[in-house]
């Protein structure tokens, strides 16, 4: 006791870092190795697990059953991915320039685009829910007392429409982030290049495009990835929306919808941990890929003023 | 035949005309300035608009007596009513959900804030073998969603008797946001100058003295952006909480929303109530805190 005692006199650094560490060990190395491990197990959470090698990667992408829910569940978060580039990137753009243009009320904007970023996603969710149901639902009332009760209809029954809605409400939710990241980026070009191009004669759009734009390279960067991993690892909106079978015929069922399911949603302890995990380990490969192509073209793209 | 005197009046008339030419094109073209301005900021101000909207829907409804909901659906309430919100705070107990979030979001980011400060510290302060890759192996944790690795660490936790309790809650967001947190404060704690320490230590103060007294004050407003951003993250958890918390005693906010929908589906009024009573003060408070809010998620968004 009194030689471990000395040792922490001696290295002061362990007492700081001691906790942290017992916790990190305990509660994120253990189970991250754990979570690989799994991936090439049989398992059902509760009893033996059996090492059957990269059977479950297989079953992901040839079994019967599985594969083409895997194969939906990827296409769909990939297409929320494109979706949201579709959406939020343009419009992250366009309020990040009349905001920086400070326009009438631009502050009073700027929170309340970013606002929704602080409500919880089970609000958006079941708000959502309650704004779009066909018989009460605001939506189609008001397209009722305006005279287009024929575009009335169960919003949320139309696969299409439930995946256009999901990135919508992400877009709501999130595009604050992107925004402020733009506009940060915007106040620290200076202003000498704006004014030196208006001299020669640049317009609007040519200013933007030639000095602005290539000047955000590293923010658009940044956006482009968070905006992708937010979109692959999508649980919460689809799930309240769609519930655990990702909606009508898997319509905005995900990686994320499909891993729950898989490890936790038979009550009758058919579970398959091992595959369940197998999904969560792709995910994390797909981010980790995209997450090292950032950092690459970060370093390449560095811009000094 | 014209003087001097003539022509400088002629003179100064054109240039007086010029002017005022000048003037009133000037004019001219500041009002086309502003007319595209404003033009090109009106789909800013519908979006802003048709935001307020979506969220006064749940906002106004709660105000509307059961009654009353299904003949106006669209309009203000014509009788406001606190029933619905009285009702959902008493007989639903969301008084209770709101102390079980409270209780769980100040222990939660408290724990986070003293660990990651300590850990942080011992990682940037000290030279020790190996410091670098001790560093990047804390940092590890940043690649790792905790959706990932949910199954074993509920296994763990479960182990370890952090199932279904908030100690467990507290400790498992303590991990989880671990990682981030060391990094932005480790690249706090790196910027302060050695003297300090140096200087405290001549002066008979211990290490943990030296960190507690000098360093964490110094480090006061990276703790605020920190704190900001994990409380809002824990707050708004659903995840988490969702596999490690299932007594109905236990559930936080975002839980008992999900929950108390799955229950009682047809009655609208009250699911707006619920929602109220968990949307509104989250606002209130961006509002109150509006920049720190913004300027902690954004810097926490990017790492």
């Amino acid at each position: 006791m009194k030689k471990i005692l000395n040792m922490v006199k001696q290295r002061p650094f362990l007492f700081f870092i001691a906790p942290g560490a017992l916790l990190y060990l305990v509660l994120i190395i253990y189970p991250m190795f754990s979570t690989f491990v799994n991936s090439f197990c049989q398992w059902d959470g509760i009893g033996e697990k059996l090492f059957i090698g990269l059977s479950n990667f297989k079953m992901l992408f040839t079994d019967p059953i599985y594969a083409p829910q895997f194969l939906n569940a990827l296409k769909n978060s990939f297409i929320f991915v494109v979706l949201c580039y579709i959406i939020q990137v343009p419009l992250a753009f366009y309020f990040a320039y009349v905001i920086n243009r400070k326009v009438f009320l631009s502050k009073t904007c700027q929170l309340l685009i970013f606002m929704p970023q602080v409500i919880s996603q089970v609000a958006v969710g079941l708000l959502v829910l309650l704004f779009l149901d066909p018989n009460f639902g605001v939506v189609n009332n008001g397209l009722r007392a305006i005279g287009l009760g024929s575009w009335a209809r169960g919003w949320l029954g139309d696969p299409v429409i439930l995946k256009l809605v999901v990135a919508v409400i992400l877009t709501w939710k999130g595009i604050g982030i992107p925004m402020m990241l733009l506009i940060a980026n915007m106040q620290s070009i200076p202003a000498e290049y704006e004014e030196a191009a208006a001299l020669d004669g640049a317009n609007e759009w040519n200013k933007f495009r030639y000095i602005t734009l290539p000047l955000l390279k590293p923010a658009l960067t940044n956006i482009i990835v968070l905006i992708f991993i937010n979109g692959i690892a999508t649980f919460d909106i689809p799930y309240l929306l769609g519930g655990m079978n990702g909606g009508p015929s898997g319509a905005i069922d995900t990686l994320g919808t499909m891993f729950y399911r898989v490890a936790f949603g038979s009550k009758y302890l058919t579970n398959n941990m091992g595959l369940a995990t197998a999904i969560a380990v792709i995910q994390f490969l797909i981010m980790v890929t995209v997450s090292v192509i950032q950092i690459s073209l970060l370093k390449r793209n560095e811009t000094e003023y | 035949m014209l003087g001097w005197d003539d022509f400088n009046n002629r003179n100064r008339t054109v240039q007086i005309l010029s002017e005022k030419g000048e003037e009133k094109l000037r004019k001219r073209n500041n009002a086309g300035k502003k007319f595209v301005t404003l033009l090109l900021s009106l789909p800013m101000y519908l979006y802003c608009i048709g935001s307020l909207i979506f969220l006064s829907y749940a906002l106004i409804n709660p105000f509307k007596s059961n009654k009353e909901f299904f003949q106006n659906l669209l309009g203000l309430p014509r009788q406001w009513t606190l029933e619905n919100i009285i009702q959902v705070w008493k007989a639903a107990e969301f008084y209770k959900y709101y102390i079980n979030s409270i209780v769980v979001t100040v222990c939660a980011t408290l724990s986070i804030l003293v660990i990651a400060s300590l850990t942080a510290y011992g990682l940037s302060r000290y030279k020790f073998k190996f410091n670098k890759k001790v560093n990047s192996f804390f940092l590890l944790g940043m690649m790792f969603p905790a959706t990932i690795m949910i199954i074993p660490l509920f296994l763990v936790a479960r182990n370890l008797g952090l199932v279904d309790n908030f100690r467990g809650l507290v400790v498992i967001f303590t991990a989880t946001t671990l990682s981030f947190s060391v990094f932005i404060l480790a690249g706090f704690f790196k910027t302060l100058p050695h003297e300090v320490h140096e200087a405290a230590k001549i002066d008979g103060a211990g290490e943990f003295r030296i960190f507690w007294k000098i360093m964490m004050p110094m480090a006061r407003p990276i703790l605020g952006t920190l704190m900001t951003i994990t409380a809002i993250n824990v707050w708004n958890d659903y995840f988490i909480s969702l596999i490690m918390i299932y007594d109905n005693d236990k559930r936080t906010l975002p839980l008992a929303l999900a929950n108390f929908y799955a229950g009682n589906q047809a009655r609208w009024p009250l699911l707006f109530a619920a929602l109220f009573i968990t949307t509104l003060p989250i606002i209130i408070v961006f509002f109150i805190g509006s920049k720190q809010i913004v300027s902690g998620l954004t810097a926490g968004a990017t790492k």
